[in-house]
């Protein structure tokens, strides 16, 4: 027996049979064991030394395989790559030994600003403070801190004003894999009677 | 434009309609857009500027036909001022749809945070933050190392430390002590050891003298002499007649530097 067998269980071998693939697909789980970020298929694929959609193939054969073995921990396509996850249902448990706080609650005025950055990016502070109607700018500077938000570039008009992005932390914490998978907006548009009302409102307010 | 009497701009028949000197009602739009259309074929003038200044301006003679003929609106509502009113408002409407659409869509980010919460990354090790301060800490060290290396820094185990309450500092000054001595050598040919502390304050002072007093027998300025008492043995201290002014100067750096 090689050595390239020793690693080869049955499970994987249900899903790929050929010995060279499983090979592959044992390799890229080392990788995803160490990475302590989620790591890209293209970071695999240079450092396996194959094609990207080998590479792709071979995440897709390990996915189906935790999947099918019902393990205690997913492949999760977050932030731009792939990550090692535990499932929610082993939450109680994983974290009386990680003995850490991972979830990091936001205030509502932080997830305003997170979600009219994360859709209008890049975008400035005075637009987001326009669009809320309030001042935003502690709570942009908070979310710059907490490593959600990065300003990297300047706008070219007048004051050359920071242009606010959503970063890589921002896809990870909420177990995105890009921008692409932000929630449709239209689903969030008030219905007609909505709007009805709050025109009355606005016209109320005129009257009175 | 020419209509029903009235020949000049769209935006002067705005302003007779506002004033009341032309009644919209006479007015036929249809043949004002005949008009601008006839202009535009013949004069291909077709500026996007000078079309959307007269969509608009249809725009708002339109409206005052309209309030006029449904009569809902008093005069005071036709005041080009409520019309820009009516934009205000729109704008203002849209921006609070906007704040609305995003408000709720936070709700739903909040909803993900929080079911992104539930699963652990297989290396939870440290904050991305101090990850960015050591160069890929895991292909150096193993996750348990780190673990470990994070209890030390943040659990720090207090030194053990000699509990020195017991003692108390030494209440005597070596210079005065030794100037004392000085003083008694120099006055007194010789004098022996028990008459020179005889006059200490403490036993720290008699310790002191002798020590003084080995010091200076040491570097050749003191001589000590034994010599039989009548009840017990006497030591007999002495400036050393040999002694040089250099051995007076190093006896009294002694005090300087053990002070």
């Amino acid at each position: 027996m090689t050595s390239q067998d020793d690693f080869d269980s049955d499970s994987i071998a249900a899903v790929k049979p050929n010995t060279k693939d499983r090979h592959l697909a044992a390799q890229v789980e080392a990788l995803l064991i160490v990475a302590a970020e989620p790591i890209t298929a293209d970071e695999i694929a240079k450092l396996v030394g194959v094609e990207i959609p080998f590479a792709v193939e071979a995440l897709g054969c390990l996915e189906e395989f935790y999947e099918q073995s019902r393990r205690a921990f997913y492949l999760a396509h977050i932030g731009g790559g792939f990550q090692i996850r535990t499932r929610p249902e082993f939450e109680g448990v994983v974290k009386r030994y990680v003995d850490f706080n991972y979830s990091d609650r936001l205030s509502k005025a932080a997830l305003e600003v997170l979600s009219i950055v994360a859709y209008r990016q890049p975008i400035s502070k005075a637009q987001i403070s326009q669009i809320r109607g309030v001042n935003s700018d502690a709570t942009v500077r908070l979310l710059l801190d907490k490593g959600y938000l990065e300003a990297k570039e300047r706008d070219s008009g007048p004051g050359q004003a920071y242009l606010y992005r959503t970063t890589k932390l921002f896809l990870e914490r909420l177990g995105l894999y890009s921008l692409d998978d932000l929630p449709k907006l239209d689903g969030y548009v008030p219905d007609a009677r909505f709007v009805e009302n709050l025109e009355r409102t606005l016209i109320l307010d005129r009257e009175g | 434009m020419k209509a029903n009497g009235f020949g000049g701009s769209l935006d002067a028949l705005i302003g007779q309609v506002s004033s009341g000197k032309v009644d919209i009602r006479t007015i036929a739009l249809l043949s004002l857009i005949s008009e601008f259309t006839a202009a535009l074929e013949s004069n291909h003038d077709k500026e996007l500027d000078s079309l959307s200044r007269f969509v608009s301006e249809m725009a708002i003679l339109l409206r005052y036909k309209c309030r006029y003929i449904l009569g809902k609106d008093s005069e005071e509502d036709l005041e080009l001022e409520d019309i820009s009113t009516a934009e205000e408002k729109e704008v203002l409407l849209i921006s609070l749809l906007g704040a609305t659409v995003f408000r709720e869509v936070s709700i739903e980010l909040e909803r993900k945070l929080q079911e992104t919460s539930l699963t652990v990354p297989r290396s939870v090790g440290p904050d991305l933050s101090l990850v960015a301060e050591i160069k890929d800490p895991l292909r150096k060290i193993s996750p348990m190392q780190l673990r470990d290396t994070f209890e030390r820094i943040l659990h720090v185990v207090e030194r053990e430390v000699v509990d020195a309450s017991h003692i108390t500092s030494v209440p005597v000054s070596v210079r005065e002590v030794g100037e004392t001595v000085m003083r008694r050598l120099l006055s007194q040919s010789e004098v022996t050891f028990t008459d020179l502390v005889l006059f200490a304050k403490s036993r720290f002072e008699i310790v002191v003298s002798f020590l003084l007093i080995l010091e200076g027998s040491r570097v050749g300025f003191l001589e000590l002499e034994m010599v039989e008492g009548t009840e017990k043995d006497l030591v007999l201290v002495r400036i050393s007649r040999e002694a040089s002014q250099s051995a007076a100067e190093v006896f009294a750096e002694i005090f300087r530097v053990i002070e």
